[in-house]
């Protein structure tokens, strides 16, 4: 007797729904899915390229991904093609779309990054997602957001003529950016980072923006205000422009943002392959760019800091180098992976609406 | 010299910290301040401070001992033995992840958007 295995391509939504969480940061977008030992992030930049013409090779990377749409509940897309995060720059390193340009297109392009970033995972042929997802604005972006992302998609990833993916989405809610880092700090081990019984204040550095935000006992947001000030940008503008290393450089032009961004993470500060170590600079500069950030944040938040049990400060600007401890001097908490608190948060949000049904 | 810190109180600490209001402050506990309650805070610490070491002034143990030796058939039995009685500490196992909270907190938005 030969035994078959069933076809799944024919029996659509046959596979176990995944809870997911989904941040559409200016600069990066952070996809958490599953939770416990299984869960997967995927990181990419918030970067996207239509492809018009045939590419002369596949391009892969774990920080983009390629996909073609078939078919499915965005006529829009059918027949078009795609790049996103490291890719997109790879292939139109000036002309691509910077999600951080505009904060609508954050909407407009969020099923695009989101495609991106499972095309960086194992190919599945079918994926069954829960989602809940994050915007600056809910109640401009919040139907906008959920009609270009919820339904079926039919999709190659990497490569127009690969096998296809039939990609469900359910979008179960849209909240305010920080609501998910809240809920990651009310559920931190082994100790919360947050009182939720009390008021909490939290200072969001992000990569284009810096936002205080004013929680009242159970989560409630009672005051947001992004600062007119600039987030981590600035910090890696100031460096790339900083006349020591646009001597060192010889060109007359500031250096590759790409390139101190990548310098800053690894903690190494080395330049690209140059033989250039930008520690010192970022040094000098980290301070001025915190000092500034913090008094208008403060100033923004004046009226609760009294009340407030919790002070913390999330968003990926917390884990560059230096600046932890210099936020506790302030009696701020750093939350531990500040970069994948509100991720994982909305992933949380996600799971616990699954089994309610919702 | 005193300093500002923040500190976290679990309700049943802060209850019992209200109930000695009326002997620290003379005040009724549903009046007492922020403020105050750093004052009841101190003021009860520094009681058990010394309730403490008055504790560890006088030989409990030996003293139970003694008394215990006059009861007609008994065996001796020490204070230290305590320890021995204590439950043993089982092997933690981690608590599984409840995301009643999480959920909740989805609802709080969906209805504030709503």
């Amino acid at each position: 007797m030969i035994l078959t295995q069933p076809n799944l391509a024919e029996t659509p939504q046959t596979t176990p729904a995944i809870a997911v969480g989904d941040d559409s940061g200016a600069g990066l977008k952070k996809l958490c899915l599953g939770n416990g030992t299984t869960q997967t992030r995927v990181r990419t930049p918030s970067k996207v390229l239509e492809i018009k013409e045939e590419l002369h090779d596949v391009l892969t990377s774990n920080e983009g991904g390629h996909f073609f749409y078939h078919s499915g509940d965005r006529q829009d897309l059918v027949g078009r093609e795609f790049l996103t995060g490291t890719l997109a720059a790879w292939k139109a390193p000036t002309t691509h779309i910077k999600l951080s340009d505009d904060p609508a297109l954050k909407a407009e392009y969020g099923l695009h990054t989101l495609l991106g970033a499972l095309a960086t995972l194992p190919y599945r042929q079918e994926w069954n997602l829960h989602l809940v997802l994050s915007i600056h604005n809910v109640k401009i972006f919040k139907n906008l957001l959920t009609d270009k992302t919820s339904g079926s998609h039919t999709v190659s990833f990497n490569g127009k003529n690969t096998p296809t993916s039939q990609v469900n989405l359910n979008v179960s809610l849209v909240v305010p950016e920080g609501a998910g880092s809240y809920s990651y700090c009310v559920s931190a081990k082994p100790e919360p980072l947050i009182d939720r019984s009390a008021h909490a204040i939290a200072v969001d550095f992000g990569t284009s923006t810096v936002i205080p935000t004013v929680f009242a006992p159970g989560g409630s947001i009672i005051h947001r205000q992004v600062l007119e000030v600039g987030g981590c940008i600035d910090l890696l503008d100031a460096i790339a422009a900083d006349p020591e290393l646009v001597q060192f450089l010889g060109t007359g032009k500031a250096g590759s943002i790409e390139i101190i961004r990548q310098g800053i993470e690894s903690h190494l500060f080395q330049y690209g392959t140059r033989n250039f170590n930008f520690r010192h600079i970022y040094a000098r500069h980290l301070k001025p760019w915190l000092a500034d950030r913090l008094r208008l944040a403060f100033k923004e938040v004046e009226e609760w800091r009294d009340a407030a049990q919790s002070f913390v400060a999330w968003g990926g600007g917390v884990e560059m180098p230096g600046i932890a401890s210099m936020l506790q001097r302030e009696g701020i908490t750093p939350v531990p992976e500040g970069c994948w608190a509100n991720a994982v948060g909305l992933q949380r949000m996600a799971f616990g609406r699954m089994q309610r049904g919702k | 010299m005193a300093e500002n810190k923040r500190v976290r109180l679990e309700p049943h600490i802060e209850e019992y910290l209200k109930s000695h209001a009326i002997r620290v402050l003379d005040k009724p506990a549903s009046l007492v301040t922020s403020a105050e309650l750093t004052t009841l805070t101190n003021a009860i610490i520094y009681e058990h401070k010394l309730a403490q070491s008055m504790a560890k002034q006088i030989p409990f143990a030996k003293l139970f001992s003694w008394l215990m030796s006059w009861v007609p058939g008994s065996r001796v039995v020490g204070l230290n033995q305590q320890a021995t009685d204590a439950p043993t500490l089982k092997a933690s196992v981690p608590e599984p992840d409840n995301f009643e909270f999480d959920a909740d907190l989805g609802d709080l938005y969906e209805s504030e958007a709503a």
